[in-house]
């Protein structure tokens, strides 16, 4: 018989040894590694994996790419007039300084006594702080502001991990700066931890970007120290009555709480389960190592098949064992799915439909009923959760306002900046410090040694060629914006693409007319020759959600 | 165990502190999104390797068998409201199986830590008034005749002063039973000991 075997008194574990293996970026990273390799390792293909989603917004504006003719446009020009961001005004007092949540989680810290005046002296009472931001692909590229960097006669592109703009008034003209040695910090979320970027500010005299060193990054977890609210502007400044802070852990848990469970109650809601589908002997099926996640509507991803069916245009068996740079499967229209092919820059693409085979097709059935079943249950639960817990809420935050109202409702609006930002992704907010009021930026010189050149002309519906002033290219998957603008001579636009990534875009003319550019405008540009793209639905968008929701339906 | 007595347990639980409802709530999240496991990760990582280390005793190894604890549990979390226990509880389960995987295929072998004060501990709960050394290895010579079952038993209730219901919830047991096993063991262990010489 075995005997066990005891170790007497043994080492101790230290708080050192359990944290030194304990980092949840790198065991998802690992999660999501397993979750693919679990699926080539069953279907023992050599497939090719999905690129996973950029974290950084890459936002790119290439001069001609030959580099023969200049750019036309000038150093800033917003691109469609009347979209630029407007200023966040914040009246504060100077010497009391400022610290700000900006509604997109931004934090600004002010010091105190931190301006002077023109002369040079030390600036006393009340001030205006003008800010506004540009965080992703479409507003930087509605900013107009330009994303080269010239070094030593060589021009860069860069990618953009966020761009700020910031000024300080003491009147609605006078602008104050910042006093030898003071310097603001402006915290920006981010979804992106690479070390990588360096930090910028726009020399308005150069017309060049001055690189001003290192942002630092710090989790978007970290207690954030709650802000003042801010002072309204006023000739003499009052003394402030600050509330006292509540920081109440049982306001703070339950609130969380409701949202997540919120969320929960939605996510089921929507959440419509795709009824599994046998497949059939005469279909052709892909198993592919994909991220699943996009799919929440199949119950077993770990067992699914993809199915092209028999004699599908353009199909040919030989498809099935064929080594794909890129085999993707994208949901479209209706509640079809695409399986898209890609060799040497090749695209392929085919309707397809989830089906299970052989045994593989009980199992989720089975899965199917069950998961159908428990998710009616679960949501009756948790909706039943959320009113007893909204209940528990209400009763207690009532209980908390009867001795500090100011300091509860301010304590929630914190809470719920901070909740939209834990769920919009961003992990970490980066520090820029500034000791000069203008335009910063968190960037880092863009490679892109996949993309090719390419020229086209566009025309109206009459088959009118254009005279173009600009185009902007918004690439799927990595959330960039590409901006190229005309040669002084001709009438063609020369631009530079991946040829395996899916673009929407926003045409311009002279005329300032605006345009969409649609997925399948792109898809047939060739590398070879001088394409044509047809320019269709002329409209001035009056705002930049208005744009934003236009191509976000192209995509 | 279906999702109704999962619902159940919960409705009955009327004074379930404010805690319970949060983990609830960040397991309904990751359910959705894979992402949204840190906060379960960092809640529980310490004592899944706490529980690995005291069955390897080897820091590299328990490391690595920590890291794929939690990449089964995430792969598997969907699945986890049937489970009708606590998630902590459904962690331990995870990570007792893949040890025992683990053991039976060789990669690692069975250690059971031991401190002494643990000892004197059980031989206080078996009624065994003096505790010497000749005692104290006595009472070694009879664990190490327990059967694994027995021993998991013996060592989660006193190597890891866990309670009874928490080990019922692991061993798949319950609570009851935990709790009977255990004294039965001890009995056995009364009498394995006057045996030995």
């Amino acid at each position: 018989m075995k005997k066990n075997k005891f170790n007497i008194n043994p080492t101790p574990v230290t708080p050192d040894d359990i944290e030194a293996g304990k980092d949840f970026g790198a065991f998802h990273n690992k999660y999501e590694a397993s979750q693919r390799g679990s699926l080539m390792r069953r279907i023992g293909l050599p497939l090719a994996a999905v690129a996973a989603a950029a974290i950084v917004i890459v936002v790119l504006l290439f001069k001609a790419p030959d580099g023969e003719t200049k750019m036309v446009a000038q150093f800033i020009e917003p691109p469609i007039k009347g979209l630029e961001r407007n200023y966040e005004e914040i009246s504060f007092v100077v010497e009391d300084g400022l610290k700000m949540d900006m509604p997109s989680g931004t934090i600004i810290s002010v010091p105190a006594n931190a301006f002077v005046d023109a002369n040079g002296n030390p600036y006393k009472g009340a001030a205006k702080l003008k800010y506004r931001e540009y965080t992703d692909a479409l507003s930087i590229a509605l900013s107009g502001i330009p994303m080269t960097y010239d070094s030593a006669g060589v021009s860069y592109t860069f990618e953009s991990a966020g761009m700020f703009d910031m000024v300080v008034m003491s009147d609605a003209t006078t602008p104050l700066s910042l006093a030898n040695g003071a310097v603001v910090s402006v915290g920006m979320p981010a979804t992106s931890e690479d070390n990588g970027f360096n930090v910028y500010e726009l020399d308005t005299a150069t017309k060049n970007w001055a690189l001003r060193g290192k942002d630092s990054i710090a989790p978007v977890a970290e207690e954030v120290e709650p802000a003042p609210a801010p002072t309204k502007l006023a000739a003499k400044p009052k003394p402030k009555k600050e509330p006292v802070a509540v920081n109440d852990a049982k306001l703070q848990r339950l609130f969380n709480t409701i949202k997540v469970i919120g969320d929960s109650i939605d996510y089921y809601k929507n959440l419509s389960l795709l009824k599994p589908m046998r497949s059939s002997t005469e279909g052709h099926h892909f198993n592919l190592a994909m991220k699943y996640s996009a799919f929440p509507e199949l119950v077993r991803n770990d067992l699914v098949s993809w199915e092209v069916a028999a004699f599908t245009k353009d199909f040919e068996p030989n498809f099935k064992t064929t080594r794909w740079d890129t085999s993707a499967v994208t949901r479209v229209k209706g509640n079809g799915y695409n399986l898209q092919l890609i060799k040497a820059g090749i695209e392929r693409n085919f309707p397809c439909k989830p089906v299970y085979q052989g045994q593989h097709y009980a199992v989720a059935v089975k899965y199917y009923e069950e998961v159908s079943a428990a998710n009616v249950e679960r949501l009756a639960y948790i909706e039943n959760r959320r009113k007893e817990l909204q209940a528990e809420y209400d009763a207690y935050k009532t209980e908390l306002m009867a001795s500090n109202k100011d300091a509860v409702i301010k304590q929630e609006k914190q809470l719920e900046n901070k909740y939209n930002l834990n769920t919009s992704q961003n992990t970490v907010y980066r520090f820029v410090a500034v000791d000069k009021m203008g335009i910063w930026n968190i960037d880092q010189i863009y490679k892109q040694p996949e993309y090719v050149k390419a020229e086209t002309e566009f025309v109206d519906s009459k088959g009118e060629v254009l005279t173009m002033h600009r185009m902007i290219l918004f690439e799927k998957g990595v959330k960039a914006s590409f901006e190229f603008f005309k040669m002084p001579t001709g009438n063609t636009m020369r631009f530079m693409y991946n040829p395996n990534s899916s673009y929407t875009g926003i045409g311009i003319t002279v005329e300032g007319k605006v345009f969409l550019i649609k997925p399948s405008d792109m898809k047939p540009i060739k590398t070879e020759g001088i394409n044509t793209i047809k320019a269709k639905d002329f409209f001035l968008p009056k705002s930049e959600q208005e744009l934003r929701d236009k191509l976000d339906g192209l995509a | 165990m279906s999702y109704t007595t999962y619902q159940m347990q919960h409705h009955t639980h009327t004074a379930r502190s404010s805690d319970l409802s949060e983990e609830e709530a960040w397991v309904l999240a990751a359910q959705q999104d894979s992402r949204k496991f840190e906060p379960l990760y960092n809640r529980y990582y310490e004592a899944i390797y706490r529980f690995i280390y005291q069955r390897v005793n080897d820091k590299h190894s328990t490391s690595d068998i920590t890291s794929e604890v939690f990449i089964k549990a995430l792969s598997s979390l969907k699945s986890f409201s049937h489970q009708g226990i606590p998630f902590s509880s459904w962690l331990f389960r995870i990570a007792r199986n893949m040890l025992i995987d683990r053991f039976r295929r060789g990669k690692n072998h069975r250690v059971i830590n031991v401190e002494t004060s643990a000892l004197a501990g059980m031989a206080e709960e078996a009624e065994v008034t003096t505790v010497d050394e000749d005692k104290m290895n006595r009472m070694l010579q009879c664990l190490e005749e327990l059967a694994d079952d027995d021993m998991q038993l013996i060592e989660m209730r006193y190597f890891e002063k866990r309670s009874f219901k928490e080990i019922g919830e692991i061993l798949e047991i319950t609570e009851n039973n935990a709790k009977v096993r255990t004294y039965r063991i001890l009995d056995k262990m009364k009498n394995l000991m006057i045996s030995v010489k």
